[in-house]
């Protein structure tokens, strides 16, 4: 056996993610790596949606709008907290992302802030009358680099840890603490 | 940038005095669900669910194909949807009740339709509060998201020169 093959059948796959039966209600998550939102992230994400507000791509609008530099589109902050969030509170729990409700943008964010998100569970209910279902909702917080709160927003996502969608996993590979 | 500057750089049909309660658009432009804006986006916003992009993993499952990441699809209907609804928004304030019915892949095309749900005075004279639902639409016609966006709008009695 050649080294490569020999490495193929050894190496052991890291998971990455939590199922449902490892949230806790009441926790606080501080997810992981934080984000800068550049000028270009800012201009690219507006162009890509077609978000034709100048204040999020004409620098010299959102000064005459009392602003110090243009203004990150409030959608791009939303798509930051909630893909920070993302590892924990999704890639384990096999199932869609239900809602999203109460989004409140709280804080206008500029090219050059930084931006971390922290979760809250709030609540998890397993489904009575499918089993292997639940549901997990969680209070999510976006914070730029003076500690002050820019995004809140709740959200729900169904979790499926028997029979997952998009076909059958077997008890093995499930990733439930 | 004068008031006159500012006033000319977008349209003079969208200000708080134009929107009425209950009135409904059908926004001009779709626009074509690709890897530019799925993977793109997923990534740039470092969502990590690697269904949104590993195609290789998706073809073993029964959707077969990349599923686009749902805060792109919704994201893009607000967009499609802020020209009428929006561009002469102070800040737009909050969502609500966002839903995503229908799975969006590459190359369905989204459209959005709009209506005026509240308006309302806000704690500034210049601008008021307006809630708007919005509703993405694929090339079938099947309801692709749905959800409410509340903006502090310009009001045309203090931004536009008579």
């Amino acid at each position: 056996m050649s080294e490569f093959e020999e490495m193929l059948e050894s190496a052991v796959l890291r998971k990455r993610g939590q199922g449902f039966h490892s949230f806790e209600e009441g926790e606080t998550i501080h997810h992981h790596w934080g984000r800068t939102i550049t000028e270009a992230d800012a201009i690219q994400f507006s162009h890509l949606t077609l978000a034709y507000n100048p204040l999020y791509f004409n620098r010299e609008y959102a000064k005459a709008h009392g602003h110090p530099d243009m203004v990150v589109n409030p959608q791009l902050v939303f798509n930051v907290i909630l893909g920070l969030s993302v590892e924990v509170c999704s890639e384990g729990l096999g199932g869609p992302f239900l809602g999203v409700y109460d989004l409140k943008y709280l804080e206008p964010v500029y090219p050059g802030d930084t931006l971390t998100a922290v979760s809250v569970t709030e609540s998890k209910r397993e489904s009575e009358s499918t089993e292997g279902r639940g549901v997990i909702t969680w209070f999510n917080e976006g914070f730029n680099q003076h500690g002050n709160k820019v995004i809140e927003f709740r959200r729900t996502n169904l979790a499926i840890w028997k029979g997952a969608m998009g076909g059958p996993k077997s008890k093995k590979e499930k990733n439930d603490g | 940038m004068d008031k006159a500057g500012i006033a000319r750089l977008t349209s003079n049909n969208n200000y708080f005095e134009d929107f009425e309660v209950g009135q409904t658009i059908r926004h001009a432009r779709g626009k074509t669900m690709t890897e530019l804006e799925n993977v793109n986006i997923t990534n740039m916003v470092m969502n990590t669910a690697q269904g949104h992009f590993n195609l290789d993993q998706m073809s073993k499952t029964p959707l077969g194909k990349i599923l686009c990441y749902g805060g792109v699809n919704f994201s893009l209907v607000l967009g499609l949807a802020s020209q009428d609804t929006v561009e002469n928004a102070l800040a737009e304030i909050g969502l609500n009740n966002i839903q995503l019915k229908t799975m969006v892949f590459h190359g369905d095309t989204l459209y959005a339709y709009s209506r005026v749900l509240e308006k309302r005075e806000s704690d500034r004279e210049d601008a008021g509060i307006v809630v708007f639902k919005h509703w993405g639409v694929n090339q079938n016609k099947e309801l692709v998201a749905e959800l409410e966006r509340t903006a502090l709008i310009k009001k045309k009695s203090h931004w536009l020169e008579n």
